[in-house]
């Protein structure tokens, strides 16, 4: 196949590209779904195929297809070539990526091919039998998700790359019922691993847990509404740093002044306690990669220091227009979606208080925990998450338990409330998509972080 | 490559390999692309796809696999997983038989020509018109124009049998206003063909749009009043709504608040919502489901009274009920690896009955609200129904006129409850994803500002 991508390359060459890349893509998923406890869906799913991807002055053209025959690759590589050619952007070369030849394999423990799936099937009914905990949880759902990717690229500055990545994923999720009042709650454990998650994971403890907390659930009162002390649990921290700052830095939307952050390197814009970084080298982290979907290498990018802005991801593009080095942030959902910048795993780093220390010094406020959604805006700089619950802290005591509720406000202005920093940080694990489309995994999180933040209980 | 006599020989192979049902789903797209970026054509795509998904059912155990197809080897590859994995599952306790056509089903055409026969030029022509359209006043930083040609096939051993050929054409641009703390605007197109983009109106509503951001002053206080929804931001909360309350996999799984409901009141008589699977404006119209159900035509909500929930096969079995087509591995934005999808059971196409009055008169009639412009993210709690919005923009009305544009505020409410207190139903039907609707207003919502 290297030598066909490498054909492709010279083709598209000879049709007038500037730049180009080949790549060839095969991701293998498989997953076991398990609802009340009878096994509702068992599958592989797999998906394979070669993008020809060309740049003539700032224009790309695409071409993909699921046939790797040599001479489809090639038809191909001469349309991605003339699409590029008929595009009108301008930009600035690509520099040399320098040449490189090297092979990796994923490094997980336990390689999802190496355990039976009978193995699995049971591991998961085992997690979704231990949610029924209690005649009002009405539904339990679990889920085993195993994703195995093999990339192979290779592009006109002589790089030749074949790496492997491994993600698995295991969620449970139950929903109690009782007077008429609906809840649920949910867990989620994975990233970069092999099966070691599901070996490592006490699954019974792991629904059991997630049973009675949605039992809990069905006591949650409103939440209260305005302007509030309110301190993030890592996901809705992790939330903050992605979706709004994270989203803002991707320097494609610098490039174009469309992000809040553009030219605000070196400027105060938080809380001197905050530190975020971008880091594609995290282990085990559902995010990391040993090269993004451009074969430049991941690597640790500090977008905020001690409060002070420091810079942006960058593309093997963007680093050209801005004269800065890719960051290894140039990344597609599959060989069939375009390359963008994106983030791989995004955090917050950690300060030294423990959370009770922080909860303490609250007179009245709130404590999320978990998150259900939230949404980007690089333009104004809108932070609007969904949190799945939380605490109602009054006098430095958490109170009561609150139902989901959502927290608003302008990033800046919440960064610049920061007061405390919790002591330990942990990832959450999901899928990004830029506009409405092209998911890629990722991961997000922090500490837990003490801000003023509005909120709006439904 | 013949995808209906494909797909019957994936059928005929997997019960050689000792399936009792089989179910082969084909799908074959060309779809391409043009991107805006920073009002430049900035990429110009032709992505050709193909794939294969094998369910099948083996001594009552059920096994799936999907695959991207070029050669027989990977058909039969697929279908020996699919069978493979049935071996290692457990026995399904309601799921007997997949669906079969009491006549034989055949081709269907229901393609745009527009759509079907666009290039990658004619995509790049259009997205420049809208971005000369926008104007100088604002930019196109982001945009796209996508069509796609999707042919699909279906065969099960049932006899169930069809082909259908089909279009999408979708748009999504952004724009913003030049200078500092810029507002930005968006704009929407969903349909099966190109013949409904009108690039000068869509370029128009994204400079006004943007315009009316930029302007917009933080809301301040707390308000109980009237609230507009357009067809996009309303789409969006009725597919995480009534679009989940309606699956009869979630009344059956005891997590739907409209379980007991049918027959029963669920809003208000302004409430008439219906399922039109053959709109020919919409990406999803077709004359069966991606199971192979023929779908049709149906009241879901008539005055407020519930009427039906929907199931797919196996649903149907769990439930004792009849599948009513609906079962759902498309999407109206995105035509690749369909096959890879598992379906969804929702409306192919929710239709809300229009009123008669314009969006002029909907505001005339409103003392103290807004018409939403744009939600953060226009979603709803499926299973409780509440819901807490960042409105990015809206217009403030006051005794009936707008007197203003407004942000950083919430939008407060419970979308079961707002349906019992729907005031006004507009006459401004548009298609936003798999929606056919038009503004509607909702009475007693609260809007709190962040001050």
């Amino acid at each position: 196949m290297m030598d066909d991508l490498q054909l492709a390359v010279e083709r598209m060459r000879a049709e007038g590209a500037d730049f180009c890349d080949a790549r060839y893509q095969t991701i293998t998923t498989n997953g076991i779904a398990v609802v009340d406890a009878s096994v509702r869906r068992i599958s592989e799913d797999r998906i394979r195929g070669v993008c020809l991807r060309a740049r003539k002055k700032g224009s790309w053209g695409y071409a993909t297809t699921v046939d790797a025959s040599k001479d489809v690759i090639l038809e191909a590589a001469v349309k991605a070539a003339r699409n590029a050619l008929a595009g009108n952007a301008m930009g600035r070369p690509i520099p040399d990526t320098g040449e490189a030849k090297v092979e990796l394999k994923a490094k997980v423990k336990l390689h999802p091919s190496q355990v039976p799936m009978e193995e699995k099937v049971q591991a998961v009914l085992d997690m979704d039998r231990a949610q029924k905990v209690d005649a009002r949880i009405v539904n339990t759902n679990s889920v085993l998700r195993e994703e195995v990717r093999q990339n192979s690229l290779v592009n006109s500055h002589g790089r030749q790359l074949s790496w492997e990545e491994v993600r698995t994923t295991i969620m449970v999720q139950a929903v109690a019922s009782e007077a008429g009042r609906t809840e649920f709650f949910y867990d989620i454990k994975g990233g970069g691993l092999g099966y070691e998650v599901v070996r490592e994971t006490d699954l019974e403890a792991f629904g059991r847990e997630v049973g009675k907390e949605s039992l809990k659930m069905l006591a949650a009162e409103k939440a209260p509404s305005g302007l509030l002390t309110c301190i993030t649990d890592p996901a809705i921290s992790g939330l903050l740093a992605h979706e709004v700052m994270g989203h803002a830095s991707e320097a494609d939307e610098i490039v174009k002044r469309r992000s809040f952050l553009t030219d605000m390197v070196g400027k105060q814009v938080g809380s001197p306690l905050i530190t975020m970084v971008d880091d594609g080298t995290v282990p085990e982290a559902r995010g990391s990669v040993p090269f993004d979907d451009e074969g430049t290498p991941s690597s640790r990018t500090v977008i905020i220091k001690d409060g002070v802005y420091q810079g942006y991801m960058q593309s093997l593009e963007t680093a050209a227009e801005m004269g800065v080095k890719p960051t290894g942030n140039g990344r597609a959902q599959s060989y069939d979606r375009r390359v963008w910048v994106r983030m791989t795993n995004t955090f917050f780093e950690k300060g030294d208080q423990n959370l009770e220390e922080m909860i303490a010094d609250v007179k009245f406020g709130v404590l999320t925990d978990r998150m259900i959604s939230g949404m980007e805006d690089p333009v104004g700089g809108g932070f609007e998450a969904k949190a799945l619950r939380g605490y109602l802290i009054e006098n430095g005591r958490v109170t009561k338990l609150l139902r989901s509720f959502t927290l608003t406000g302008n990033a800046l202005e919440i960064l610049r409330t920061g007061d405390a920093v919790g002591d330990k940080v942990e990832l959450d694990g999901g899928s990004c998509g830029k506009g409405i489309e092209d998911w890629v995994p990722v991961s997000s999180g922090g500490p837990h972080c003490r801000f003023k933040i509005v909120l709006g209980g439904d | 490559m013949d995808l209906e006599r494909i797909s019957k020989k994936s059928v005929h192979k997997v019960l050689e390999e000792g399936a009792k049902e089989v179910e082969s789903y084909l799908v074959r797209v060309r779809s391409l692309t043009a991107y805006i970026d920073d009002d430049r054509v900035k990429n110009l795509e032709e992505k050709l796809d193909q794939g294969i998904s094998v369910r099948v059912l083996l001594n009552g155990k059920m096994g799936q696999s999907s695959s991207t197809f070029h050669t027989t080897r990977d058909l039969e590859e697929c279908g020996a997983k699919a069978v493979a994995l049935a071996k290692l599952s457990r026995p399904d306790p309601y799921f007997k038989r997949f669906p079969g056509f009491s006549q034989p089903a055949g081709f269907v055409d229901v393609r745009q020509e527009d759509a079907a026969s666009a290039t990658t030029g004619y995509l790049k022509e259009k997205v420049e018109e809208i971005v000369r359209a926008a104007g100088e006043e604002v930019k196109v930083p982001r945009g796209l124009l996508r069509v796609a040609l999707v042919e699909r096939a279906l065969a099960n051993s049932n006899g169930a049998t069809f082909r259908e050929l089909g279009t999408m054409a979708y748009a999504h641009f952004t724009s913003m206003t030049k200078g500092p703390e810029p507002g930005e605007g968006c704009d929407c197109y969903y349909s099966s063909g190109l013949s409904g983009l009108d690039t000068q109106a869509m370029g128009d509503r994204l400079r006004q749009k943007a315009r009316n951001a930029q302007g917009a002053e933080h809301f301040k206080g707390k308000m109980t009043g009237s609230v507009i929804l357009p067809p996009d931001e309303l789409a969006e909360m009725l597919l995480a709504s009534v679009g989940y309350s309606l699956d009869g996999e979630n009344a059956l799984r005891h997590r739907s608040p409209w379980a007991e409901l049918v027959n029963k009141e669920v809003g208000n008589e302004l409430v008439n919502l219906r399922d039109q699977p053959w709109d020919p404006r919409s990406a999803l119209s077709g004359r069966y489901d991606d199971e192979g159900t023929p779908t049709r035509e149906k009241p879901l909500v008539e005055r407020g009274v519930l009427r039906t929930l929907l199931y797919d096969s196996y649903h149907a079995q769990m439930g004792k009920a009849a599948a009513t087509g609906n079962y759902i591995r498309r999407d109206p934005s995105d035509a690749l690896n369909l096959y890879r999808r598992g379906g969804a059971t929702m409306p192919v196409n929710l239709a809300w009955k229009p009123g008669t009055q314009s969006v002029e008169d909907m505001i005339s009639d409103v003392k103290e609200g807004v018409i939403v412009e744009k939600l953060a993210a226009p979603d709803v709690n499926s299973v409780t129904g509440g819901f807490a919005l960042e409105v990015r923009c809206a217009k403030l009305i006051r005794d009936g006129s707008v007197v203003g544009h407004v942000d950083q505020c919430l939008l407060v409410g419970n979308f079961y409850q707002a349906l019992k207190r729907v005031g006004a139903v507009g006459n401004d039907v548009a298609v936003h994803r798999n929606c056919i609707i038009p503004s509607v207003r909702f009475d007693g919502l609260e809007i709190v500002g962040s001050e």
